[in-house]
C-alpha cells in the first residue's frame, strides 16, 4: 500500500509534460491495435455485403445512380451559386473566406457516456488534422477534434454538454449560441440554442433550421445543426431559448470529415482510403 | 525477490477486459448507453501480486485505458491503485477471501470508480442537466448488474490463462485464489 500511495504521489507531483507525453506515448502504443480493429469491422461489413443477392446489389446500384444524378444537378447549382457569391464579394471587396479541406476519416470508435460524448477515428496528425478544427457528416456538423494523435483523433462530438459554438437560423446573420445535451438512453440527439433576439422567429409555424456560423471558426457558414420546434423567453425577459432537434445519423456515425484549414483553396474532399462499400 | 511472470497475465487480461468493454460501448452508442466494467481488474492482482508487480500491473493497466480517455492522464490508474489499496485492506481484515467475496468486491470498485468518473463530470460542469442524470441512472444499474458476469468471467479467463503457463501455485497470496 505504501508503494502505491507513494507511485501516485510521484505521479501527480510529475510536470504536466511528463504525464501528457506518457499519456500520447500509450495513445500511439495503442493505436494500431484500434486501426487493426478498425480494419478488422470493415472486412467484416464487406464479407457481409458479399453475401447480398444480385437483386439486391441491381436495385442498390440504381439508388446510387439516382442520387448521382441529383448530385450532379446539385453540384452545377451550387458552382453557379458559388460563382454569382464570388461575383459580389469581388464587387464589395470582401475579404475572401477561409476554405477548407475535407478530410474523410472512419470512425473507429463510439464512446458516448453520460461523463462524455466523444468518437475516435482514423485519421490523426499524420494527416494533417489538428486540435479544435471542425467535423462534419452527412447531416452536418458532427463535433470538433479534441486531441489529436498521430494516426488516431478523438472528436468531441456536438451532444456534449461543452461544445458550444455560434450559429445562426438559416439566412439570418444574427448570432446565436449553440450548445450540446447530454442525451438521454434510447432518445434521439438533441441540443440548446440560446440568445435568440428576434422575438418573431416562430412566427411561421414551421421549425427553423439552425446552421453554422463564420464566427464559430473552426467551421464554414450554413452546415447544419438541427432544427428548432419551439423557442422560449429566457429568465432574462429579452433572449429566447429553444431546444435543437438533432440528427439522428449522429448516435450511429460511420463515417466523418474533418475540415483541414487550407488558405484560400476551393472545398476539396480527400476520400477515406478504405471504405469498402466504394467502388465505381 | 524473485520475479514471476503473473502481472503480465493480469495485465493483459485486464486490457483485454477494457478492449471488449470498448467494444461492447461502440455497439450500445445507437441507444445512448455506455458500461463500465472496470471493478474486477485490480481484485486478483491486489490479492495475489508482491508490491513491485502490483505496481506495474497498477500503472500499465490504467495507463492504457487512460489514453484514450477524455480525463486527466493518470485517472484511471490513480482509481485502479485506490481500488488495489481496498483489495488489500480487505483481505488484511477479511482473511483469505472466497470467490463471493471477490465478486462483492468487484461490485464495490466499479461503483466507486462510476462515483469518481461522475465526480470528474460534475467538476468539469460536463454534467448536470436531466438528461445527465437519467444517462447515469441507467448506465450504473446497467454495469452494476452486468460487473458481476464480467467479473466471474476475468477470473475464470486469468485462472485459465494462469494454468495454461503453468503458474498455478501463485506467487504470493495463492489461498486468496479458490
Amino acid at each position: 500500500m505504501l508503494v502505491l500511495a507513494l507511485f501516485l504521489a510521484v505521479w501527480w507531483l510529475a510536470p504536466v509534460g511528463v504525464r501528457s507525453f506518457s499519456r500520447a506515448s500509450f495513445a500511439l502504443f495503442e493505436a494500431p491495435g484500434l486501426i487493426g480493429y478498425s480494419h478488422v469491422k470493415d472486412l467484416q461489413d464487406y464479407w457481409s455485403l458479399r453475401d447480398h443477392g444480385q437483386n439486391a446489389l441491381i436495385a442498390a446500384g440504381r439508388d446510387v445512380q439516382r442520387h448521382a444524378n441529383d448530385d450532379d444537378l446539385r453540384l452545377q447549382q451550387a458552382a453557379a451559386v458559388l460563382a454569382e457569391n464570388e461575383r459580389l464579394a469581388a464587387l464589395l471587396q470582401l475579404p475572401p473566406e477561409p476554405g477548407f479541406r475535407y478530410e474523410v476519416a472512419r470512425v473507429i470508435r463510439r464512446d458516448e457516456t453520460a461523463w462524455w460524448q466523444q468518437i475516435t477515428i482514423r485519421k490523426g496528425r499524420h494527416d494533417g488534422i489538428a486540435d479544435g478544427q471542425g467535423v462534419v457528416f452527412a447531416g452536418g456538423v458532427a463535433g470538433r477534434v479534441k486531441q489529436a494523435d498521430e494516426y488516431t483523433a478523438v472528436v468531441e462530438l456536438v451532444t456534449s454538454p461543452s461544445f458550444r459554438i455560434a450559429a445562426q437560423f438559416g439566412p439570418d446573420g444574427t448570432p446565436v449560441i449553440f450548445e450540446g445535451v447530454t442525451p438521454a438512453p434510447f432518445q434521439n440527439p438533441t441540443g440548446e440554442v440560446h440568445g435568440v433576439m428576434n422575438l418573431d422567429k416562430m412566427d411561421s409555424g414551421q421549425p427553423l433550421q439552425l446552421v453554422s456560423s463564420s464566427l464559430a471558426g473552426s467551421f464554414p457558414q450554413g452546415l447544419a445543426l438541427g432544427e428548432v420546434d419551439r423557442l422560449q423567453t429566457g429568465s432574462d425577459g429579452l433572449s429566447q431559448s429553444g431546444v435543437v432537434k438533432l440528427d439522428t445519423r449522429l448516435l450511429n456515425l460511420q463515417e466523418v470529415a474533418v475540415l483541414v484549414p487550407d488558405g484560400t483553396a476551393p472545398v476539396t474532399i480527400n476520400p477515406s482510403p478504405a471504405t469498402p462499400a466504394s467502388g465505381k | 525477490m524473485k520475479t514471476t511472470y503473473y502481472w503480465l497475465v493480469f495485465t493483459g487480461s485486464n486490457i483485454l477486459l477494457l478492449a471488449l468493454t470498448a467494444m461492447v460501448n461502440d455497439g450500445l452508442a445507437g441507444w445512448n448507453i455506455a458500461l463500465l466494467l472496470a471493478g474486477p481488474c485490480m481484485v486478483w492482482p491486489a490479492l495475489r501480486l508482491p508490491p513491485g508487480e502490483l505496481l506495474a500491473c497498477v500503472a500499465l493497466s490504467g495507463l492504457t485505458a487512460d489514453a484514450q480517455l477524455p480525463t486527466p492522464p493518470g485517472f484511471l490508474m490513480s482509481l485502479f491503485a485506490a481500488g488495489a489499496m481496498i483489495a488489500i485492506v480487505a483481505r488484511q481484515r477479511l482473511g483469505p477471501m472466497r470467490r463471493t467475496q471477490q465478486i462483492g468486491l468487484a461490485w464495490l470498485l466499479n461503483g466507486l470508480y462510476f462515483a469518481a468518473f461522475t465526480g470528474w463530470a460534475l467538476a468539469r460542469n460536463h454534467g448536470g442537466g436531466a438528461n445527465f442524470w437519467e444517462h447515469l441512472a441507467v448506465d450504473f444499474c446497467l454495469s452494476q448488474l452486468l460487473v458481476i458476469p464480467a467479473a466471474l468471467w476475468l477470473f475464470d479467463f486469468q485462472n485459465c490463462v494462469l494454468a495454461l503457463a503453468g503458474l498455478t501455485a501463485g506467487p504470493h497470496r495463492a489461498a486468496d485464489a479458490s
